[in-house]
């Protein structure tokens, strides 16, 4: 694929498409069309209008890496300084061991407030060939309406990505058949079509349509192949030969005016045929294609409706992308991300990160030599054929260990999605054997106990596996999941909950270990107030001032005096686990007014996450 | 008429454990069990099931992308997910994409039937954290909405009694309204969420539409 097109080569064959987008691109009007000059001028060059050049910033725009995050810890970025503007965007390379990952690379639109990104492409270079696109969507949405045509229920059909056939270009693109299927729902007399782009926030790319058909079958018709209610052979209006032309039956909208096209494909021999299409340059807009009511197809509700058309697409989205790697073989790589336009085509510098996965000391060269030759020594010594065995199991359990370093994150939650569905098992079972139990309390007690331990059981891994990852690291992921833990756990224990806890919350990282023992804090306050306190009533409080975090669980039960009573064991160890963190955790009770555990932490300030 | 049932879980001795939970429960007929989102895909459709009982972790598509593609073809069909993890986000996704209530395998012994029961008339359990996430997603929607699809005063309110951890019925006599008025004031947000979430594009047209 050409890196940036010359005007040369847009001169000699590429003027099929080019040509016409020049002349969407001029057509005067409101500011979205303006900003659709902007994107097409520089691709177009030497035909760009008068006054192109100021509107050429909108390319401009400059992928950064807005953080980057290595087994849930954030990398100081620097940038190798070369004092050339133009070029490439180059920060200083990265090194790494196998057990570190997963390393976490976001891209965004730098600095803020310069030209989003129209949209993103990033590739591991050494790792892989072809640029990533990050995922968004465009939809085809059959909406019924009833008698009155109020909308009664839609069936939405997503495309993303490539179309199968897509060549980096329109003109070098297929088209490709694509059929989908939807039943009429109850009230429904007649459905409507839209091609629409912006299903999800930042979606850029493009998608053009021909033959558009929709079929219909009765249930009990299963086996014919329906009756057509509704085709767009082929386009007819006025001014097809423009971009903005208007084809009968169709009306454009949307907050992005400018994405609904009426595009040109030369395919097969029916010449230049008018298509429709959407061209979507702005990651923040919505826009697409809507069936003009009047001629909305007839339909009865039962029916089951065919969608079918012949179509190429091209979808990415804009502004910024997340990739994250779990495990790279030891190795050289470049990450690099690419601004383009909506078709996939660079325009302009590139973001490089060198990056170095090094051998962990197991996997180095002299370690495995060290290894041969003790191993070796004892060949001298021994069996030949047993201690070649074990040189065998040696090398591949060294090789294991590797493995298993590299995937921990991962391995960690399928032992527990696996031992998940042992523990559903057990507790399945012995929910049926107490089903079928007799009466006799000697029998039922002992099933009760079975399943209540392996649901604390099930409890306790889930804590863990959320502490262990890392895309939990938020102090909002905290606060949802303190609200989800308190609520789960009193409803059990049928206990009044009363939570104040800010829905939205700044956004602050709180790595793993410290949301593990603000857990585990929790978890003891609660468990205190649950199982010696004879509470009703458990109120759990969180706030964040912006420099300190503060929670506290408070309970309306028998309270103790801490001078005398023992349980203020578990407490105290709270205290000491607040203090590993540089926090506090106080705890005031008195007998017959409750138990109150307030603690808090500071959250460093940090750069803003979003 | 007791209502039809199909399971859709990928761990063998799971899914025959629900099953017979299932089949002892008179006023329902279980029509079938599957081990991934392909097989149901292909056979529920044409048993036209009331309820459906779908893992959120399947191997290959999983139940979130499998309960879409239901919808499309059932539009009537309740589900049910079933989940391991209670804080997972995908519980969420789930309810966004049309799931009409979930339950946490370790509690499914217990509370499947009721579940089942609850869903099969129109209830609808709204947790603390669940309804916080409802809050932060209309909050941060980027697109405009139809009146019809943002939330009511009503519904805001009952929304902030449960992110502060209050339960249906403590919510119904706070504000002194029955308990059937509030389950519909949640089912009207589930509605909205789906809506909204699956509409947020076509927000402008709708509004054109009409």
């Amino acid at each position: 694929m050409l890196p940036v097109m010359s005007c040369d080569a847009a001169r000699n064959n590429e003027l099929g498409i080019w040509t016409r987008l020049t002349t969407m691109a001029v057509v005067p009007g409101p500011y979205p069309l303006r900003v659709c000059l902007a994107a097409f001028c520089v691709t177009v060059g030497a035909w760009a209008q008068p006054g192109a050049d100021e509107a050429t910033p909108r390319y401009s725009a400059r992928p950064t890496l807005a953080e980057v995050v290595l087994g849930g810890q954030t990398v100081p970025l620097k940038l190798e300084s070369k004092g050339d503007n133009s070029a490439d965007t180059d920060y200083q390379g990265l090194s790494l061991l196998p057990g570190e990952f997963p390393l976490n690379i976001r891209v965004a639109t730098a600095p803020p407030g310069t030209p989003q990104i129209v949209r993103l492409r990033s590739r591991l270079e050494g790792w892989e060939d072809e640029w990533q696109d990050h995922e968004s969507q465009m939809w085809l949405v059959l909406r019924f309406l009833d008698e009155q045509n109020r909308a009664v229920s839609s069936a939405s059909f997503i495309r993303k990505g490539e179309s199968p056939g897509w060549g980096g270009l329109p003109q070098n693109s297929r088209l490709h058949r694509r059929v989908d299927e939807a039943v009429v729902p109850e009230r429904s007399s007649r459905v409507q079509i839209l091609l629409v782009s912006g299903g999800t926030p930042r979606t850029t790319g493009f998608w053009a349509v021909r033959r558009l058909r929709l079929t219909a079958r009765a249930p009990e018709e299963e086996a014919t192949a329906g009756t057509p209610i509704y085709q767009l052979e082929s386009l007819r209006g006025s001014g097809l030969d423009s971009p903005q032309g208007n084809p009968n039956g169709w009306s454009r909208d949307g907050v992005g005016l400018n994405t609904p096209r009426v595009f040109s494909h030369g395919e097969g021999d029916g010449g230049m045929e008018p298509l429709l299409a959407l061209v979507d340059v702005d990651p923040t807009n919505t826009g697409g294609w809507l069936q003009l009511t009047a001629t909305a197809a007839p339909v009865v509700p039962g029916q089951r409706l065919r969608v079918e058309c012949e179509e190429m697409h091209s979808i990415g989205r804009g502004s910024d992308a997340e990739v994250t790697f779990r495990a790279l073989p030891v190795g050289r790589y470049v990450f690099r991300a690419w601004a383009t336009d909506e078709l996939g085509r660079p325009t302009g510098p590139s973001l490089r990160l060198p990056l170095e996965v090094r051998p962990a000391f197991y996997a180095t060269a002299w370690f495995r030599l060290l290894a041969v030759g003790v191993i070796g020594a004892g060949l001298l010594g021994g069996v030949r054929y047993f201690t070649w065995r074990k040189l065998q199991r040696e090398l591949q359990r060294l090789e294991q260990r590797r493995a298993v370093e590299e995937e921990r994150t991962r391995m960690a939650r399928d032992i527990h999605d696996e031992m998940g569905a042992r523990f559903t098992q057990i507790s399945l079972m012995a929910g049926r054997a107490l089903k079928s139990a007799p009466a006799d309390e000697s029998v039922r007690e002992p099933i009760r106990n079975i399943n209540g331990a392996v649901k604390e059981l099930a409890a306790a891994l889930e804590e863990i596996v959320w502490a262990a990852n890392p895309s939990h690291d938020s102090l909002e992921e905290f606060s949802n999941y303190l609200s989800q833990y308190t609520g789960a756990v009193l409803r059990d224990a049928g206990l009044r909950c009363r939570l104040d806890i800010p829905t939205l919350l700044p956004a602050r990282t709180l790595a793993s270990g410290l949301r593990h023992r603000l857990m585990m804090v929790v978890k003891e306050a609660l468990n205190n107030a649950l199982k010696h306190a004879r509470a009703t009533e458990v109120r759990v409080q969180l706030e964040f001032d912006g420099e300190c975090l503060r929670v506290m669980v408070a309970d309306n039960g028998d309270g103790f005096d801490r001078a005398t009573v023992k349980r203020g064991n578990g407490l105290e160890h709270s205290g000491r686990r607040m203090e590993e963190v540089g926090g506090t955790c106080v705890v005031e009770s008195r007998p017959g007014a409750g138990t109150c555990v307030r603690l808090s932490v500071p959250l460093p300030a940090e750069e803003t996450r979003r | 008429m007791s209502a039809g049932v199909v399971i859709v879980e990928d761990d063998r001795a799971v899914r025959e454990n629900l099953a017979a939970l299932v089949r002892s429960d008179d006023s329902l007929r279980l029509l079938g069990a599957f081990g991934s989102a392909e097989e149901a895909l292909r056979e529920i459709p044409g048993l036209q099931p009331t309820l459906a009982v779908m893992d959120i972790n399947l191997p290959k598509m999983n139940g979130i992308e499998c309960v879409v593609r239901l919808k499309n073809q059932l539009p009537r069909l309740l589900v049910l997910m079933l989940t391991v993890y209670e804080d997972d986000d995908s519980i969420f996704r789930a309810l966004k994409a049309g799931a009409n209530g979930y339950l946490v395998k370790r509690d499914a012994a217990e509370k499947l039937l009721d579940a089942l029961h609850d869903v099969q008339h129109g209830g609808a359990p709204m947790s603390a954290h669940i309804a916080r996430q409802v809050v932060q997603f209309f909050h941060r929607s980027e697109k405009p909405a139809l009146e019809s699809e943002q939330l009511s005063p009503r519904e805001h309110e009952i929304l902030d009694l449960l992110v502060k951890g209050l339960v249906l019925k403590e919510v119904a006599e706070q504000l002194g309204i029955g308990l059937e008025t509030v389950r519909t004031h949640v089912n009207h947000i589930y509605q909205k969420l789906h809506v909204r979430s699956r509409t947020e594009a076509v927000v402008k047209y709708l509004r054109q539409g009409q």
